[in-house]
């Protein structure tokens, strides 16, 4: 007949030799055994017996636990096979630590020198060091690297999800700190000839843990959503200019035109395009891109395309900040080109402006805490052509 | 840390190499050969066991020398002799220094706070 079966999630984490080692011991004494290889997954199966008395113990494994390991997350067979001889069964994995346990009270302990479980543990403890710096490139310098550094640019762009998203991920480093930090007490403790306690409160540990868990998971799932949304949302979230019917707070290329210029809207309509968004750390944002034409007063014509990345940030110092990213990511994507060159502009009504030549003409300029990204390329007969100077001019007197 | 560690032999890693500079054993000998030696005294763990062999493998004082189905034997190396002899001369001159004290208490009448345990 099949044994009854329950599936518990352990209430410590695995780094918790003590909590590990009496909740199982507890869970023996109410008739629950681990079943063979019953730990995985995070989630513990154990079988229906009668309540006896185990002692469970976990032995910190020499070698890495991972499927993908020479050993596939087993002992040595040998090892294994003497601890049988000397009264331990191995039961299962968990985490860095094999679980055996024992129902002779005669048996040896599984370690009796508590110096050299300090040295057993420091293997451990190495190996989640050099996890904790593989998770940081991973999870910190990688995508830091990846975004050029950038730090306002996506929290301007995703807003609070992006903060969240960060702060989940440290939350997720914080717990290899704390395995750190748990494994290094138990070291010293060890080390001091101390032995590990068995009997260790593991239930008031577990409400704690449930109460996190619940939490991570919602906030994970929230944070997602959001991330989602703002992804959709700049994927999907521009709409044609022809159907735009506000006011944008900057010059746009009518400007450039002057009075008794013929103007000719939309001369590209499927690449004219305006988005709109707020968050917290920047309430006004406008991603515009503007492709017009116009004829002057003197008939020459004009034909453009216009292209403003407009934010009004929460603070200024998140806008100088903002403004260098625009300018480190140019001379990144562009500054290895031959025609790339910084331009020397006239003294603008703005706090801070530069020009260069990237793909093509660009402005970045500040007021305040607004920051305005821009850039012009005209297709116009030569020596008829809008300089920098003239449209930054433009452009800088329409911020407010 | 582990280097450090082995700077001193613990009780456990004395008697591993001691057992193995009788001849070379496989694990469940070590055990077995350290039980006899101290009349049942010392009884080394499977975990602590397996993590001695270990660290003293890496640290080049016992070698694997052959493998049979799951048995594996090891030996001394010079290294781990060093090792053990070195660890020997340090509990004769303990021995000698504790003879020492407690014949000079005997000789001059002395008294200690705390009696000395007899030595085996």
């Amino acid at each position: 007949m099949e044994k009854k079966r329950l599936y518990r999630r352990p209430p410590c984490p695995d780094y918790d030799v003590e909590g590990t080692e009496s909740w199982l011991e507890d869970m023996a004494r109410e008739g629950w055994l681990l079943a063979q290889d019953g730990i995985f997954f995070g989630v513990a199966t154990f079988e229906k017996d009668r309540p006896q008395t185990f002692r469970y113990r976990l032995a910190a494994a020499k070698e890495p636990t991972s499927f993908l390991s020479d050993s596939m997350g087993y002992p040595d067979r040998e090892e294994r096979e003497v601890s049988a001889q000397l009264g331990w069964e191995y039961v299962g994995t968990r985490g860095d630590f094999y679980i055996y346990r024992s129902a002779d009270p005669a048996a040896r302990e599984l370690d009796t020198d508590p110096a050299v479980q300090a040295l057993a543990f420091e293997t451990v403890r190495k190996r989640q060091v050099s996890r904790l710096l593989t998770s940081v490139s991973w999870m910190v310098l990688y995508p830091l690297v990846a975004l050029y550094g950038m730090v306002i640019t996506p929290l301007v762009k995703m807003g609070v999800s992006y903060l969240l998203f960060w702060g989940l991920v440290l939350c997720s480093l914080w717990g290899n700190v704390a395995e750190y930090l748990h494994l290094r007490r138990l070291n010293k403790q060890l080390t001091a000839g101390q032995n590990l306690s068995h009997r260790a409160d593991w239930k008031g540990r577990q409400k704690y843990r449930r109460v996190v868990s619940v939490l991570k998971l919602a906030l994970w799932v929230f944070t997602l959503t959001l991330l989602f949304q703002a992804w959709d949302r700049s994927e999907n979230g521009a709409i044609p200019m022809a159907d735009y019917t506000g006011t944008p707070p900057f010059a746009t290329m009518a400007d450039f035109a002057g009075e008794g210029a013929v103007y000719q809207k939309d001369t590209m309509p499927q690449y004219s395009k305006v988005q709109e968004w707020s968050n917290i750390f920047a309430p006004v944002n406008v991603d515009w891109a503007q492709h017009d034409g116009f004829i002057r007063p003197d008939g020459s014509w004009f034909e453009g395309g216009y292209y403003v990345d407009y934010h009004q940030l929460s603070s200024e110092w998140m806008a100088k900040l903002l403004m260098k990213e625009y300018i480190r990511k140019d001379r990144r994507d562009y500054g290895r080109m031959d025609h790339y060159a910084i331009v020397d502009l006239p003294r603008l009504d703005v706090d801070e402006a530069t020009a260069y030549y990237s793909l093509w003409p660009t402005v970045v300029l500040r007021k305040g805490n607004v920051v305005v990204h821009a850039f012009l390329y005209q297709i116009v007969p030569e020596g008829t052509e809008l300089s920098l100077a003239e449209w930054a001019a433009i452009l800088a007197d329409s911020i407010e | 840390m582990p280097k450090k560690s082995l700077e001193t032999l613990t009780e456990s890693m004395y008697y591993v190499l001691m057992a193995l500079n009788a001849g070379p054993l496989c694990g469940i000998d070590v055990t077995q050969a350290i039980e006899t030696h101290t009349g049942g005294r010392v009884k080394l763990g499977p975990a602590t066991l397996y993590t001695i062999l270990g660290k003293f493998e890496a640290e080049g004082y016992i070698k694997e020398i052959e493998v049979e189905g799951r048995k594996r034997t090891y030996a001394i190396t010079p290294k781990g002799q060093q090792a053990y002899l070195g660890e020997v001369e340090r509990l004769r001159l303990c021995l000698s220094d504790a003879q020492r004290r407690l014949e000079g208490v005997e000789s001059h009448g002395e008294k200690t706070a705390v009696p000395a345990p007899a030595l085996s």
